[in-house]
This record gives structure tokens, sequence and C-alpha cells, in this order.
């Protein structure tokens, strides 16, 4: 069994690292974090996200495959070389050393944005549900900019040294550790789960599950993996990519404010909070969570609004540091100007302050 | 038939001869017989005003001994049927749901808990909210210059809990029904219905609280009628006789129902079977606009039909109609009477219904152009919460309303000789349901649904009902086909 | 006897302090359930310990310069944890005796379900601020809330949901005419008093500077919460 042929609950590590100036640094200080809340994993999945990481590709999507096998590799990219204009391709680079077990072939590809970049990236999610969905064996599991994912079965602190991290520079960095209660390990299963420059983690179990992908689905975003983590991104891409809702709105509707909060507002906020309340109910997401979403700005993160679940911030200078706990926030960084909680519905919104990333 | 379906039993040993049950019976089972009580026991319809109201506690009813010979295709009740018809030619009519035994697919649905991997949450102590908006949900966000977010306001209707009193008439149940119905609503912050047969004058202050219903007959209506209300209903069908109209006999209308009718002293009061002005679905359309116009679109409009075969077409037909809400009738709902066979016979489960409307209406993609209201054989507060969890917005009650009443279901309404005061317009009877008292019984109730609400809700984790809405996974089937189990949506249990 | 956690595990760690009665801890980092049942001795930890650090603590004193993470004081039956730092969710769930002081602030459902039986009465102290739900549950025991950053309100949205037991005093450094608070009697400010020594001693700060201000009481409804809530079927 695979993700997407059951509901998997899971519990999990989160953390993230992100240089508001755009400076850059490899996966050394991010893998630190997950390494020190390792209890939070099983063993059965971890995975990073890095932006900024392609700069000789920075204008080219780069697509992260996994393949079960050769027929399946041959043919998602017959179907990627038709659709689209592919500069590069290749495997990327790992140290099988690090995990040996049933690792998939792992391949990317640089593809060139054609005319409209709107359009273009609808295309683009079209071949990402197609191959998903339809080429078996075939997975992408990174479709960004200047981004990547990387992910599989094992330990976060294994799954950075398998995509060797040590060698990628990014401005933001955000990873995950994963606590499945049943997978045999499907290395697509294993996050942050990507779309686009999107790309979340996410830690807790969500209650609110089936209410939020019987309303997204029919919207075009079809749950294949049934994870929390697959349909939160499938919220936010749809307020955010689709609605234009700014990351601050989509707080207020992931999260809303208890009616008996809204009631007490004066009479704007009340109005505000009401609509989108009675407007967007199928988009509220109950139980416990906490999640990191990564995209090509910078990050947004929050917090269930009964604040059933940890996140703590820390800031040194123009860099921000989060985890699931404030150790991992420490190993990252130990001298911080200042460390909070974050608090139950409200959402942490940085943008990175420069347009382009700086080697660090 | 000499005799009926029930047996009076009187424990004389306890009797005190008192005759409060000969002036409690308005169907005269007990009769002063010299210095005697005596029974006609096949006046009898089990309503047990005698039995709650004897003092000594000396009376019982019982099933009448009597049997036919036994028959598994001649049912007793089946001889007794034919036999009234070959005396009388009439068509048969019954009152309240059917007495069938089709399955209740609630029954066959489990509600789920959270166990470690997410918390359950305590309604005693943490929020659980309840509040539900009715109305049509939009998506399309627009911005002010200043880059405000600018939403389209629809109109709707605010409850407390996801629960409606659904339509009976002025009429078909009496004064003191209705303000205790309306007192309760007003209370609960929910929504009282005032049926088919007109707005009692009385009532207009409180027309926050009040759908008004716009039936076939058109009784009452004018628009000072539909402008006193919260909303307007149009009702197409009601689940206990879907494609049958209404007829109150020209007995009951007479004093304050005709007049609330707005219609001539005993004459008949008969609802066509459809809105004459709606042959077709985009004739729909022009009533709900016609009726918008006439409310200056500040009213969320209801359409109300009857669970049928084709239901899922029907209703996302009713979502592109310009309609708000949808009630969504099943075939176990109640009434006041109808056409025996209709209602025993005609229309599917609410269940099934509404299972297949929401999914329709989400694959459309129009899920949000409207809201649901599921109603027809909603007994408890787990039905309400495995009826929102198979996508319903809210639910509507009417049985389980006037059993908080005090009514016994003995399913006598269209007699007009309610002994408990409720259906019936006999000012003697009227009198013995005291409206204050019935709207605080209702308040309970209803009080107490929500708490067992909160309850599942908070052992499920769910800490707001629209985060319940459509969530199937929640509940999974037992004793279901395949069949039953992809129609509902959901899992079987153990998967 | 020192000890450095540095690429220590947890198991190391409670390892010696199983085998020494006074100890200190340095550069801890991430190691959870430290101390956790420890009946005696006093220990000092500097860094910032993983979570459930003092969990089902019955005796035992552990002081830590540091911040704690969620969980810490779980279930505890007797004994001291002073933390002179933050502190996460969680704090002192369903404690039944002993002492929590914390010099800074600390996040939701903080004091929850805390109790007290015979001889053994709960206190937690807070030197800042709470988050949501503090209190919540409780059913005996005494939470102190010192508010020395000077918030409005120090503390979240619903303090003591669903209390039926318990005292949850707090300081206010203005009068407050919300009605869920009480202004403290004498009696009871002379408890608060010793409490505020205590702490300050623990923090080694001034208990004058702690005492200015307005104490308040939140009150607890008296009345059974489950009354009226059942009917037998």
């Amino acid at each position: 069994m695979r993700e997407g042929q059951f509901k998997n609950s899971s519990g999990c590590a989160i953390a993230c690292i992100f240089h508001s100036d755009g400076h850059l640094e490899n996966g050394t200080r991010i893998k630190k974090a997950m390494q020190l809340m390792h209890d939070r994993s099983n063993g059965l999945g971890g995975g990073f996200v890095g932006y900024g990481i392609y700069p000789a590709h920075r204008e080219d999507y780069a697509l992260h495959l996994f393949y079960d096998d050769v027929t399946a590799k041959e043919k998602a990219e017959c179907f990627l070389e038709k659709e689209f204009i592919c500069l590069k391709k290749e495997e990327i680079p790992t140290n099988q050393c690090v995990i040996n077990k049933d690792v998939p072939l792992i391949w990317r590809y640089f593809i060139k944005e054609e005319g409209n970049k709107k359009e273009f990236e609808t295309k683009l999610i079209q071949a990402f549900f197609k191959i998903n969905q339809e080429i078996q064996g075939a997975y992408i599991f990174s479709c960004g900019k200047n981004m990547g994912i990387f992910k599989g079965v094992g330990y976060p602190e294994d799954i950075a040294d398998f995509f060797q991290l040590d060698t990628y520079y990014a401005s933001t960095w955000i990873a995950h550790g994963r606590y499945p209660t049943n997978t045999p390990g499907w290395w697509a299963g294993a996050h942050p789960f990507g779309m686009l420059d999107f790309a979340l983690v996410h830690n807790g179990e969500i209650s609110s599950y089936d209410t939020n992908r019987r309303y997204i689905e029919p919207l075009g975003y079809p749950c294949c993996l049934l994870t929390d983590t697959e349909v939160i991104t499938y919220l936010l891409s749809y307020l955010n990519h689709e609605k234009g809702l700014t990351f601050e709105e989509c707080a207020d509707i992931l999260a809303a404010p208890l009616y008996s909060e809204i009631d007490k507002m004066e009479k704007s906020k009340r109005c505000y909070y009401t609509q989108l309340r009675k407007n967007f109910g199928s988009f509220l997401i109950t139980g416990p969570f906490s999640i990191i979403l990564g995209h090509e700005q910078g990050i947004f993160a929050l917090n269930d609004r009964l604040k059933l679940r940890a996140l703590m911030i820390g800031q040194k200078g123009q860099s921000y540091y989060l985890a699931s706990e404030e150790s991992a926030v420490r190993a990252m960084q130990m001298e911080l100007d200042s460390i909070y909680s974050l608090e139950g519905g409200k959402p942490f919104i940085k943008n990175r302050e420069v347009n382009h990333y700086e080697k660090g | 038939m000499k005799k009926g379906k029930f047996k009076v039993v009187r424990d004389e040993r306890l009797c005190d001869q008192c005759g409060g049950c000969i002036s409690q019976c308005a169907n005269k089972v007990h009769y002063q017989d010299q210095d005697q009580i005596k029974i006609r026991h096949q006046h009898c319809v089990n309503c047990q005003r005698c039995v709650e109201f004897c003092h000594c506690n000396a009376l019982s009813i019982i099933k009448e001994e009597n049997v036919f010979h036994p028959h598994p295709l001649w049912s007793q009740q089946i001889i007794e049927e034919i036999s009234k018809q070959a005396n009388s030619g009439g068509i048969l009519l019954s009152s309240m749901g059917t007495q069938q035994s089709y399955p209740i697919y609630f029954d066959h649905l489990l509600l789920n808990a959270s166990q470690v991997t997410n918390p359950s949450i305590d309604p005693l102590r943490e929020p659980i909210e309840t509040t539900t908006f009715l109305g049509k949900r939009t998506h399309d966000v627009k911005r002010s210059q200043e880059g405000k977010l600018e939403i389209e306001e629809y109109p709707s209707l605010k409850l407390n809990t996801p629960i409606l009193f659904s339509a009976m008439s002025f009429g078909s149940i009496s004064f003191n029904a209705h303000q205790a119905l309306l007192e309760a609503a007003k209370e609960l912050g929910i929504y009282y219905n005032c049926g088919e047969g007109g707005l009692l004058e009385a009532f207009y202050k409180d027309q926050d609280s009040i759908i008004v219903q716009v039936a076939s007959g058109r009784f009452g209506i004018d628009p000072s009628y539909l402008n006193h209300s919260a909303a307007v209903e149009i009702k197409i069908g009601q689940g206990a006789k879907p494609g049958i109209g209404g007829h109150l006999p020209s007995i009951k209308n007479k004093g304050l129902v005709s007049k609330t009718r707005r219609i001539k002293e005993y004459s008949e009061s008969i609802s066509p079977a459809p809105h004459h002005d709606i042959y077709s679905i985009e004739d729909l359309k022009q009533l709900v606009d016609s009726l918008k116009e006439a409310t200056h679109h500040q009213k969320p409009i209801i359409v109300k039909v009857a669970a049928v075969h084709n239901i899922a077409a029907i209703c996302s037909g009713i979502a592109r109609s310009g309609a708000d809400i949808i009630y969504i009738d099943g075939f176990k709902g109640g009434t006041g009477a109808a056409p025996t066979r209709i209602r025993d016979h005609v229309g599917i489960p609410i269940e099934l219904a509404l299972a297949s409307v929401d999914e329709t209406l989400r694959k459309e993609g129009i899920r949000e152009n409207v809201s649901l209201i599921a109603a027809g054989g909603i007994r408890h507060s787990a039905d309400v919460v495995k009826a929102i969890a198979l996508g319903a917005d809210a639910v509507a009650i009417g049985t389980a309303a006037l059993i908080a009443l005090g009514c016994h279901l003995c399913s006598d309404c269209m007699s007009g000789t309610c002994n408990w005061g409720i259906a019936t317009q006999e000012e003697s009877l009227c009198r013995r349901l005291n409206a204050k008292k019935g709207a605080q019984q209702l308040v309970n109730l209803i009080q107490a649904w929500t708490r067992e609400i909160q309850e599942m809700m908070g052992g499920m984790g769910i800490n707001a009902i629209e985060s319940l809405r459509g969530n199937r996974l929640m509940l999974r089937g037992i004793h279901l086909s395949a069949e039953e189990l992809d129609i509902l949506g959901v899992k079987h249990a153990g998967r | 006897m020192k000890i450095d956690a540095t690429n220590k595990t947890t198991q190391q760690i409670n390892h010696y302090l199983s085998q020494n009665e006074e100890c200190e801890v340095h550069h801890l980092l991430g190691q959870r359930y430290l101390g956790n049942a420890l009946t005696k001795g006093h220990y000092i930890f500097y860094g910032y310990p993983g979570n459930v650090l003092g969990g089902f603590l019955d005796g035992a004193e552990i002081e830590l310069y540091g911040n704690a993470q969620e969980a810490c004081g779980n279930t505890m039956s007797s004994g001291r944890l002073v933390i002179h730092g933050h502190c996460g969710d969680a704090l002192a769930y369903g404690m039944r005796g002993g002492e929590i002081y914390v010099d800074g602030n600390c996040g939701s459902r903080c004091g929850v379900h805390m109790k007290q039986y015979h001889h053994l009465h709960s206190v937690l102290v807070i030197g800042g601020s709470a988050g949501d739900f503090l209190g919540e549950y409780n059913a005996g025991g005494t939470i102190l809330v010192l508010n020395q950053f000077h918030k409005a309100l120090p503390f979240g949205r619903f303090c003591g949901a669903g209390a039926h037991g318990g005292t949850i005093y707090f300081r206010l450094d203005n009068v407050s005419n919300d009605p869920r608070f009480r202004q403290v009697d004498p009696e009871q400010l002379q408890k608060i008093n010793q409490l505020i020594d205590r702490f300050a001693y623990y923090m080694k700060r001034d208990p004058m500077h702690l005492k200015e201000g307005i104490f308040y009481q939140l009150e607890i409804p008296q009345i059974n919460p489950y009354e009226g809530l059942y009917v037998k079927n």
C-alpha cells in the first residue's frame, strides 16, 4: 500500500531557516535541527526543501521525479519531452551508502518557461497531475523554479546525507521528519509536499480532512496521496495562486477566529471575518496543526486556532529559525535576538527583502 | 371491522372512578354508564392522554389481542385497509411518517472519535462552534482601490445550532403549537417556519426568526407576509407526499385559520399538486427571482423538495436557479395527512438523497451556490451529526419537535381531535397545550441535542461545525452493501 | 559534580542524575525526559533541554538556567522545578503536588488539571504571562501569574475553562472591571506574598517590586458544571 490508497495519520517534526536578506547557506544547520528532533520521526519519512539552490537555472522549472523502474522513466520522459522544452536532465546525486533500501530512481529535469507564466504554470500543474495519477511508477515531487525538494524514506538526517544537502545552498530551508502510523514507506509519500513554488510541511493530524478534500478536489486538485499536507497545500494554492488572497487572508480562513471573538470585534473587522467564515467555511482546518509553507518570496507559518501544536520562532538579525522545539531552533542558531512561541491562529509571514539570492 | 387496533385496560382495583379519563378523551373512548366508567376500545388511537392523566395510574393501553388468520402476504392491516376501501370507496389517508419498515440508514452509520493521533476535545471547557450560516457562498473576491477585500454579501440565515423547525401550517396544528415553536426558535437563535397556512399577524414582530412559506395554495401570501420573514421558502414538495398537494378540510377552516389563510371561512383549503406557475426548472428560476424582487433581495430563498429518485439532478437544477438554500425532505417525513399509498411508497430515504445531492453538487462545482437542509426522519442528535457529515449544512425537525410538545405519535392528526392540543383547532383541546411550557420543552430539547452534538464533534476533534460538513471520513457503514456504501460515500466499518 | 551534556543522550544523563544527588549539567540541548520521576537530590541544569523536563517528579529539585520546552513538570507529585527562563506548552499538566517557578512566560495549556490531595498541594508561579487555556480543568492547587512584563492581561483565552477547584491569582497594573475577576482579600494577599517571597528567593529578585500592583483572583464557578447536564436514560 502507498499513500493515496488509505488515509494515513502522522505526527512529525518540522523546522525552517529563512534568511530575509536572501543569503544562502548549505543544508548542514537544518539537518542539525532535524537530528535533534530524531524522536519525533520514526524513520518512515524525512525531507527538505531549499529555495535558491539552482542559480544556474534560476529562470527554469526544476522537476524532481521518482521512478519505480526504467519503464516508468521512459514513459514519463516521453511525455515531458513532448510537452516541454527540457534544457537539462540528470540523475540527482545521492549517497547510497546512507540509505539503500527500496530507493527509487531519482531524476531531475530543468524545463524552460514558455509564454505567459500563469498559463505555463497551469500547463505544468496539468502535467503534474497527469504523471502522478496516470503514469504508474512515476511521481513528480518537486516542480518549482530555483528550488527543490529532497525527500524519502528514512530519518531526516539520513535523507540529508543521502541527498548530500551540504552541497546545496539555499536562502530558505524547510525540513520535515515523519512519524506516520502506517506506511510501508513510499518515497513520494514523504514530505515536504510541493506544487510549483509551494512546499509545505505539517505537524499534527487535522480533523477537517475530508471536508477540505471533498471541497478542493472538484476545483481541480485531486488528492492522490490522502495526506493532510497535500490537502493543505491545495487549499493554499487555490486561495493564494488562484484567488489572489494574501497569506494573512489565507490564515484568517484556515484558522479563522471563533465566532465568540468575531462578535466582539469592531464593525469592519467583524464583517471581514464573518464574511470569510461564511464563504470559506470549507477551508477551515480543525484539529492540531502547525505548518510551514515555503514559496517564491518567503515563508508562511501557522498554528491551529486552539494552539494544539507548538512552533517556536527565533530571530537573529535578518534570519529566522523555526522549529517544533526550541532546542532545535538553538541547534541551528544558539544565540538569538529573540525567541517566541507562535500563537494559535496567528500567522508568521516573512518575505525576502531582496529579490535575489546571495551566496553567503 | 368491529375492533380497533388497541385495547384500554382499566385496573379496577386502582381506579377511583374520578372520571378524569372521560373528560380527557376527545375520542370518547371512556364514558359513564350509570355508576360505571366503560370503554369503547375501537375508538382508541393510543394517544396515551388518559394513561398520563390517570392520577390512580389505573390505565394501560395494549395492542388489540384479537388477531386475523396469520398470512405472510395478507397481513391484518392489508385486510383491514381493503375492507375500509370496499365499504367507502375512499383513498386511504394516514397521518405522520410512514410506518413501513424501510431501512433506516442513519442506524447503519457509525461515528468516529479521536485516539492518540489527534486529540479529542471537551465541549465543557473548549470552544466547539455550532454556528451555521445558510445561504449562497461565494469565492469571488474583489479588491477595493486600497486593496481591501470585497466579497459580495448574499442574504443568509444565521443559526446558533444547525437545526430548524420544519414547516407545519396553522390549521394543521394549533395556535399554541405555533407560538411555542416561534418562541423557542427566538430563544435558541434558530428559525420557525409558519408553513403554508399563512402567518399569524401576532407573530409579525418576530419576523427575524420566521421563515414564511410559498406553497402552491398561496394561502395568506401578500407582500407584507413575504417581508415579515427572515427567509422565504418555496414548497415544491413534502417528503411524506411527494407529488401530492394538500387539503385542509373545510371544517377546520374557520376563525383565525381562515383569517390567517386569507380565504373564506369553511371553504376547502386546497394546495394544488404542482405550483401552476412552475412546469419546468426555468419556471422555478422565475418564481425565485420574482420573490427576490418582492423581498428587495434581502431574504434568502429556500426551495423545499421531496427526496425522489432523480433528486441529485433536481437539486443541481435548483442550485442553478438562484435559490440560496435547498431543503430536501426524505420520504420518512411527517405529515398532518397524506394518502397512505403515497406516504408509504413514494420517494427515497433522506440519507441516500442527501449523500447523492451533496456529491453531485460538489462534482459540478456548485455546492457553495446553495446550503442544504436535510429533513425527514431526524430523531436525535446523532442523526444530526450523521446528516451533516454526509453533507448537510443543517437539519430540520418536525415530528421530534411535536413530540417535545407532548405528541405521543398516535398518528391520528387528521381527525382534528388531538388530545394533546397540537393537531387540532378545537378550542377546548387547544387550551391543553401551554405555549410557554411547550417553548421551554423545545428549548430544552434543542439545547440538549446541541450539547450532544458538541460532545460528538469534540470526540472527533472537530471544533467547528463547518469542518464536519461533508466530512464523510467521520462515518463508517455497518451492514451495508457495496452499492449503498458507494452512494453514501463512506467506507465499511473496519476499513 | 559537573557534567557536559554535549552529545550525551537522555539515558546517559538520567543515569548520572540517579547516581549523584547533587550535580550540575551543562550544555543541554534537546534531551528529553530529564530527571523524570526523581525522588531526591538537587540538580542545576544549563541550556535547552527537550520535552518533559521533570516529568512525574516526586521529591527532587531541579533548577534550569535556560528555557524549558513542552510538558515540563508533567504529572508531578512533589519536589520543585525552578526555571530561570521561559517554558513551552502544557507545563504542569495533571500536577498533584510540589512547586514550579518559572521566571519568564509559559505557553498554552499550562497548569491544566492541577489538583490537590491530602497534604499535597500543587503550586505554579509564572513570573511573566501565560498563553491560552491556563488552568483549564483545574481541580485544585494554586496558580499565580506575576505579570513581570506588565501585559494588560497576563494570560490568553479560556483561562480556567471548566475549572472546578483550585485558585488562579494574577497581578495587574491597573484596576480591572472584568466580572470574572475579583480583587483578593487580605488573607489571600498574605498567601500571595508568601509565594512571591519564595519566587523572589529562587529567582534572586526583589520581592517588594513584585508585590506592587493589584492582585486578582479568577472566579472559579463553585457550581458543579455537570449539574443539569445529564439525564438518566
